[in-house]
């Protein structure tokens, strides 16, 4: 637990337990949430459809986050959930003209039977074979979704579906999805922060910790490691759900085992057992991302004679391995944990310890 | 004084008047954004289409846009062929360039861009084939190439004029389910077949994407007496198909595309004679004659910027594109002038009338636009290659007339 800022205290377990114990931080955290959704009226669009994009990713390594990070269950197939919940949501806005604030749960829910499915097998194997096995999700996922009835799935040519309308509200520009995605990522992600709180969440930690001493203590392994599974799948079927709405179309070749990787490293630069060290480590290697695509070509331009296109840009690729890896050495446990000592450290300023 | 007055006042205008009749001074800029991908699956091919793009532009700006009074800038943005990469950073290309056409690289750039482009009012242009599911009407996507299956088709039609008269043309389809495009040509090819009389499907084998050994499943399908063997996915398959035949002691010989072609698998088996007797088949010029003018140009072009990569049906294949996109927006500075270029008058312009195969310097055969389908529906011809005797040559001279293909995707 983070220190207190100095002449805090409590009386009740209630307070301390409180996310936010000064009005202070009450204050910064109301400025945060003001300044996200009046972003658009001062930063350029640019910024609004990365932020787009991104929000969408935080959304699935959250999900992420829960089944690995505080069940300690290997997941390579999470990609693949978000697929099955792009799926169910265009599916059932194509087929039945349903809106999104019904099809975005349902994709949640279809990709969490989907991701339940690959949990069961958790009871038995752990580590690498966990891994492989949600792999498999991943290769089977574009198999499934190509031997379904074309009408219901798509087949090979996917599905197209019409914009999110919200009354005469219509989600089709890159302002109007910031809100949309906007509202849905806090949502999300408070129910997260909520759900490790609870006694749900205190489970899978002990999952983690040890899970022989954890079954012994009363706890029901099968059930728990599925329900983080499913839990999990559900944050990716939701994030799905908002692919589809973005691009208005999807499609089986659209989540590759390469998103899946991505999203393991965003948790682990994040720091694993952290929500927020899921935001976190998202956010800064969405923004690498986008800015090494933004160096390259910079470079290519400015140093024409130093090397063909080939190598600035495959540099900017060995530029964006080579900052995950330096930062794995110098800080093993993550943006989160470097967080919280920056606000340890600012708290206890100008001593260096209490 | 007075005469260094009238000196200096005659030298100003004559000064004046020089730059009145070179329009390249004041020449309108426009900016052309093109998807490239130096990381991802097209990192190997890119170098060749880079400078195909690098020396056509600059041939255009140097030859053509100065007496148009219009400079063309081409921006590239490393997409990574990652439909998420696209869609974040086209809003950003949207406003930052205000490009008046996009030059898309493959099915990513058409899956992030095709819902919003007839809001952001640029068109996208591609010069890969035509997938099934966009073969849809009002699209402000633009494909050069028909399908895959129309390329086939073609060939098909010149085996059963000149090689098979007298049966329907045996064909087995070796395809892959990990990728929905590569289904989606199998389905096509099914659905040609079904719908032509002299074509028959004899079986399908369904592989993986990048097969060690497809000895397997080209010995089940050489059962069925095949006459060709039909690939258009990825060299690996069309390679692959081509060692079994090799390794079972036959050579049906297989149809490839132009990804997947001639060129490109004699790069990856590092010896021509491997292919011989195979077929590719591509709704472009296949890039061994260097007299055609787009060669010449690109040629001159490599000395003159110190490219390195050759003439190849890569370079082509973006030559091509480029030349379309020219001529289009030729037409299009024509309508509104060179001032008032937009997104929308090249997208107007498309649907101008016939592009001739000499305007697009026998590159492609004439393209005619309509609002049926994204592209060109009308006489659609190709060109197929060979290799006999270790060298790659036309099995025509002539474009070849693609028959009737039926729409598969409802």
């Amino acid at each position: 637990m983070a220190l207190l800022p100095c002449g805090v205290h409590f009386r009740t377990y209630r307070g301390d337990r409180a996310y936010f114990h000064t009005k202070a931080q009450w204050a910064c955290f109301v400025a945060f949430i003001i300044v996200l959704f009046t972003l658009p009226l001062w930063a350029g669009i640019r910024y609004i459809a990365m932020l787009n994009v991104t929000a969408i990713y935080v959304i699935a390594v959250v999900g992420l986050q829960i089944t690995s990070g505080y069940t300690g269950q290997t997941n390579l197939g999470q990609s693949a959930f978000m697929g099955m919940g792009a799926f169910v949501c265009a599916s059932m806005a194509a087929n039945l003209n349903l809106p999104f604030w019904l099809t975005i749960p349902a994709g949640g829910l279809g990709a969490a039977v989907f991701g339940a499915l690959f949990g069961i097998p958790a009871l038995r194997i752990k580590g690498f074979y966990l891994a492989l096995t949600t792999i498999a999700a991943q290769i089977i996922f574009p198999l499934l979704i190509m031997s379904l009835p074309e009408k219901l799935a798509g087949g090979a040519i996917g599905l197209q579906i019409d914009p999110a309308r919200l009354g005469p509200i219509t989600f089709d520009t890159d302002v109007s999805l910031y809100y949309l995605f906007m509202g849905i990522t806090v949502i999300m992600v408070y129910f997260a922060f909520n759900l490790v709180r609870t006694r749900v969440g205190r489970v899978f930690v002990a999952i983690r910790d040890n899970d022989i001493a954890a079954e012994i203590m009363g706890i029901n392994l099968f059930y728990y490691k599925t329900l983080a599974f499913f839990i999990g799948a559900f944050y990716a079927g939701v994030a799905g759900g908002l692919w589809a709405y973005h691009l208005r179309y999807v499609g089986a070749d659209q989540f590759t085992i390469y998103m899946s990787i991505w999203f393991v490293g965003m948790i682990i630069v994040g720091g694993l057992g952290s929500v927020l060290g899921a935001i976190m480590g998202t956010i800064f290697l969405r923004m690498l991302q986008e800015a090494i695509l933004y160096l390259g070509p910079l470079m290519v331009n400015l140093f024409p004679n130093m090397g063909e296109a080939q190598m600035w840009y495959a540099g900017m690729n060995i530029v964006l391995g080579g900052v995950i890896i330096v930062f794995l050495v110098y800080e093993p446990h993550g943006l989160a944990h470097r967080w919280n000592i920056l606000k340890t450290n600012y708290r206890v300023w100008p001593f260096p310890y209490l | 004084m007075k005469r260094c007055t009238t000196k200096t006042l005659m030298s100003a205008m004559i000064v004046l008047i020089a730059f009145g009749m070179s329009p390249c001074l004041f020449a309108a800029e426009y900016n052309v954004t093109a998807s490239v991908d130096f990381t991802g699956p097209y990192a190997v091919v890119m170098p060749p289409i880079d400078e195909a793009g690098k020396a056509m532009f600059a041939w255009w700006n140097d030859e053509v846009g100065p007496k148009l009074g219009v400079k063309l800038n081409r921006k590239t943005y490393d997409t990574r062929y990652d439909p998420a990469l696209t869609a974040s950073l086209w809003p950003g290309i949207l406003s930052g360039d205000k490009p008046i056409i996009h030059m898309g690289l493959g099915g990513p750039d058409v899956a992030a861009l095709m819902k919003r482009l007839p809001q952001d009012k640029v068109p996208l242009i591609m010069s890969t084939g035509t997938y099934g599911f966009i073969w849809l009407p009002n699209m402000w996507v633009f494909q050069c190439r028909p399908t895959y299956v129309h390329e086939s088709a073609g060939f098909l039609n010149w085996a059963h004029m000149n090689l098979i008269k007298d049966r329907p043309i045996r064909v087995a389809v070796v395809s892959s389910k990990v990728s929905p495009a590569y289904v989606d040509g199998a389905r096509g090819i099914e659905a040609f077949a079904e719908a032509t009389p002299w074509v028959e499907i004899v079986g399908t084998e369904w592989v993986q994407m990048k097969p060690v050994s497809l000895l397997s499943e080209v010995q089940r399908l050489s059962k069925k007496k095949p006459d060709f063997f039909w690939n258009m996915n990825n060299t690996y398959q069309g390679v692959g198909i081509v060692k079994a035949n090799r390794e079972l002691g036959q050579n049906i010989p297989v149809i490839l595309s132009s990804h997947n072609g001639l060129q490109m698998c004699a790069l990856a088996t590092k010896d021509i004679h491997v292919l011989e007797g195979q077929y590719d088949s591509c709704a472009y010029d296949p890039g061994i004659d260097m007299t055609n003018p787009g060669a010449v140009i690109y040629n001159k072009y490599k000395e003159k910027l110190g490219l390195k990569n050759p003439w190849t049906l890569m370079s082509v294949q973006v030559a091509a594109m480029e030349v379309l996109t020219f001529r289009v927006i030729e037409r299009a500075i024509k309508a509104v002038g060179p001032d008032n270029l937009t997104g929308e008058a090249v997208y107007n312009a498309f649907y101008s009338g016939p592009f001739t195969e000499e305007e697009l310097m026998g590159l492609m055969p004439t393209q005619t636009f309509t609002r049926n389908a994204p592209f060109s529906e009308k006489d659609i011809k190709v060109k197929c290659t060979t290799v006999k005797n270790g060298k790659h040559v036309a099995v025509s001279p002539n474009w070849i007339p693609v028959p009737p293909v039926p729409k598969w995707v409802k």
